[in-house]
This record gives C-alpha cells, structure tokens and sequence, in this order.
C-alpha cells in the first residue's frame, strides 16, 4: 500500500467518524460498555485465580527421611528437582522436636532425650504441580520413608481450582463473544447510514479493499478509544474499591497492581483493536456485493 | 464496443426482464435505449456495469466478455464505463470538488493529476464557481452536471445513462443533453435509457426499443415511436 493511500484511508477514517457524529457516539458508548463488561469479568477471574494460587501456597507437603540416612543434602537437591517443587526446607530431628513441643506447649516433650522423630523436608509447590506424581517419584527417592500431605484439602482445591478456570474461561469466552455480537451490530449499523456511500465507490471503480480499509480503521479507531475508555473507567473504580477496601485486604486479598493494570490494559485494547477491525470487516461484506 | 448476444436475465422470482437481446454497439454512437417501465432497460445497464450477471447469453465491452469476471477485473471495467443515474447518487456530505475528486481518488489517481483534470470536467459542465457547494445547496440540473462530471473524470470510453433527465424540466433537460451531446462528439459512446419521447425525437440518434425484455426495434436515426 502506498503512503499516500494509507493517508487518504486515515484521512477518509477520521472524516468518516466525525461527519457521522451521532453514529459514531453510539458505537463508542455501547463498545465501551461491552469492554467494559469484559474488563470487568476479566478482573474477578484474575483474582479469583489469584485466590486459589495463594491456597495452593498452603499446600505443604512433608517428605519423611528414614533414621539411617545420613546425606539429607542429596535427598533435599533431588526434591528441589522435581517437577512442580518451588521450595525445599530441610527440618531436622531437633528442629522438628522443637516445633512440635512449641505446638503442644510442652517444653520438655522427650524426657529421656531420645526424639522419636525423624528428619523431614518441607516442600512448598509451583501451583500447576501434578501432586500424585510428585508423590510417586519422591517416594521412590532412596531414603525416604514417607510422604504426608493433606489430601483432602489438595483434593478440595484441585477441585475448585477446576471450577474456576472452567467457568472463569466459560464467562471470558462468553462475554468476549457477547462484545464481538455488539460491536459488529453497532458497526453494521454505521456501514448501512452509509451504504450509498459504499454503492458509489463500487460503482466508479473502487476495488473492494479500497472500500473496505477505511472502514476497517474506523472500526479499530472506535474500538481503540471504547477500550480506552473502559480501561479508564475501570482502573477508577477499580484502584477505588481497592481502597476502599484496604483495611480488610488481609482477609479478602485483592489483586492489584502495575502488573494487573498491563494485563487488562493489553487485553482491552488488544479486543478493541481486533474486534473493531473485525465488525468492519465483518459488517461491510454485505454491502460489497454491488 | 459493446456486445450482447441472446441475453438473458431472469430474476430470482421468476421475472424474465430480458429476453435473447441481441445488439452491437460501435465505438462513437450515441445510442437511446426507450420502452415502458419495466422493458429491461436498466437491467441492461446493469448487466453493462456487472452490478447484475446474466443468466445465459453473452454480453462484452471492448471484446471483455463480462460473464467470467473476477471482483478486482469488475473494478477495472468500471473505470471504463461512466454512469450518470436519475437520482444523480451524490455524497451530501462532500462538496461539488470533492464529490468529482472522489472518482479519481478511489482509483488510486495520481495526486499531482487529480485537482486540474477535476477542474478541467467542472468547467467543461458548467460548474467551476460552484466547485465549493455542497449537493443540497444545487438546483436539480446542477446536481445532474456534477453526477455527469463525475463520470467523465475519469475519461471513460463508455457512457452509461439511466433516465439522466428524469427529474428534471425540459429546459434544464435540454442542457444535459447538449453536453451529452458535446461529450458523445469528443469520442465517448453514449447509451441512455430514457422515457422522455421530446429529446429522442428531437436528437434523431439510434433507437433501441424494448418491450418486456424483448428487443422489438432497433432504428438508426429513430424516434421514440416508430410513427415519429
């Protein structure tokens, strides 16, 4: 494409939305509101996700070594290279001693001096770590005599972990989906104000991508500045809530953050750049066909 | 120039609006294409500018056979053929300027080229002080001369005209015929659909009649009837 051309498409684009102000309006309320819906839908799954990542981080998993091992430095690195595996923390007899006498508040827990208790590592997991093969394989590590965890809150929070990101996908997809419905209605209803428009340009020679572009960068200039517009309404009220809500965030920890603002900032604008240019692209087929 | 051999067009509904049409028109004619609404005289035109295809027969322009056309070669044919249409089909929003402009500008005309061939059409229909009006601010002839530059801006070797003085009163109609007439005597064919019996008869050009999608006469120098 020539420069030039590009320009005349701009141009064309920029004419387009504001000689058709009211047109123009429409669609950037009703997109904005439609990303806005995805913005928001898109922060409870990230915190709902976070959520679960933080009980993940309970997840604690002892791996009982037999009396008679006497290189605890080996087991530890083999632990440490597991799959899924993100902290080793070596617990000897005396330092398990000590803390189950803490537990119990009994200070002189073996009497005798003899500790029944045998050395242990604790393992803290990577949240994607496949539990029953860690399992297995940390088993199978000579010298370790047993692996203990809580399974029935693994199980509970496998579970969960599974509900969330099924529904939470289901809802992002579904929404996205109920955006993209939108934006090309609202689109489409812009391209039909102009369809004489489109007639002529097809009439006096204009090829089909001719036609075609100017509409297209409308449509990602509209969907550019309906995901700005939400970005902005929902990092208002967002950083708002969580403020407001400051207090209470060591029982309800909420996401937040540069990170998560990144996040949302590239998947809105992203959607707003694609499905704009797609419900142009989509909504002026009709109307090539003279 | 322009060729159709037993053409045909029946509509999805069953409406025959043409018939084996068979004609040939040569390079330089001005032709008047007459008959009742309903005869089949825009569907040729559309069927000239591929806006319909036909449902068997042939129809060409300059030896293109237009039946087998792919979208960008349909562009191209419309850069050849200008049309001039009853409801002048103009852009309000765009000034007299840029409504000529735009014909050359969809075709990816060179810049340097556009604002003088512009100028040069406006002056030629009579419309160069009012290059900076918008339609609305047009009588019905002038918006007619703005829809005529628009089709010869680009220079076209076939002229296409559907009831071009359909809304317009003998007077102001007389006008668009002489440049017609000035147009067509520069070397640009000319096929125009019309209804209006004075201006057939008073030009003495080829008549072609049509009548139910049947080609029932085809006159050299005719009248709109075959008694005038």
């Amino acid at each position: 494409m020539k420069p030039r051309t590009f320009f005349y498409f701009l141009r064309e684009a920029l004419h387009g939305l504001v000689r058709n102000r009211v047109m123009t309006l429409t669609a950037l309320g009703i997109i904005t509101i439609g990303l806005f819906l995805f913005g928001l839908f898109f922060l409870l799954t990230a915190n709902l996700h976070h959520l679960t990542a933080l009980a993940w981080e309970e997840v604690e998993i002892r791996v009982f070594l037999e009396p008679t091992v006497t290189n605890p430095e080996k087991i530890g690195a083999e632990l440490a290279a597991l799959p899924g595996v993100k902290k080793v923390k070596y617990v000897s007899k005396a330092e398990g001693a000590a803390a189950l006498e803490k537990m119990l508040g009994n200070r002189n827990l073996f009497l005798d001096g003899e500790n029944p208790l045998p050395a242990a590592f604790n393992l803290s997991l990577q949240e994607a770590a496949d539990l029953p093969t860690l399992v297995r394989m940390a088993e199978a590590i000579p010298g370790v005599e047993e692996v203990v965890y809580k399974q029935d809150f693994v199980k509970f929070l496998e579970i969960a972990i599974r509900i969330i990101i099924i529904c939470g996908l289901a809802l992002l997809f579904l929404t996205g989906f109920a955006v993209l419905y939108i934006i090309i209605n609202t689109i489409q209803l812009t391209v039909y104000a102009r369809r004489q428009e489109i007639e002529i340009m097809k009439l006096v020679g204009a090829t089909d991508a001719f036609v075609r572009w100017p509409f297209v960068l409308e449509g990602i200039i509209l969907g550019l500045l309906g995901a700005g517009l939400a970005l902005l309404i929902l990092r208002e009220g967002y950083s708002f809530l969580v403020h407001r809500i400051q207090f209470y965030r060591r029982f309800f920890p909420i996401l937040s953050g540069p990170e998560l603002e990144f996040k949302l900032m590239v998947v809105l604008l992203g959607m707003g750049l694609f499905f704009g240019g797609l419900g142009s692209h989509v909504s002026l087929k009709r109307h090539l066909k003279v | 120039m322009l060729i159709a051999k037993n053409l045909t067009k029946i509509y999805n509904n069953g409406v025959v609006a043409l018939d084996q049409v068979s004609l040939t028109v040569q390079k330089g004619e001005f032709v008047f294409l007459v008959g009742p609404s309903g005869a089949g005289k825009t569907t040729f035109l559309n069927l000239v500018i591929r806006q319909e295809v036909p449902s068997s027969g042939l129809i060409a322009v300059n030896r293109q056979n237009l039946a087998h056309l792919k979208k960008k070669e349909i562009a191209f044919l419309r850069r050849n053929i200008g049309v001039i249409f009853q409801d002048y089909k103009l852009l309000p929003q765009k000034t007299v300027y840029e409504n000529v402009a735009f014909a050359l500008e969809v075709i990816e005309a060179k810049a340097r080229s556009i604002k003088p061939r512009v100028y040069e059409v406006l002056e030629l229909v009579g419309l160069l002080n009012k290059a900076n009006l918008l339609p609305s601010e047009l009588s019905g002839g002038e918006q007619q001369r703005v829809c005529l530059a628009r089709a010869l801006v680009n220079r076209p070797l076939l002229l296409l005209a559907d009831e071009p003085t359909g809304n317009l009163d003998p007077d102001t109609s007389w006008g668009i015929m002489e440049l017609l007439r000035e147009v067509n005597k520069r070397g640009t064919t000319i096929v125009m659909a019309t209804h209006n019996q004075q201006i057939v008869d008073r030009m003495r050009r080829r008549v072609i009649a049509l009548d139910r999608g049947k080609l029932v006469r085809d006159t050299p120098k005719g009248g709109y009837t075959l008694e005038t």
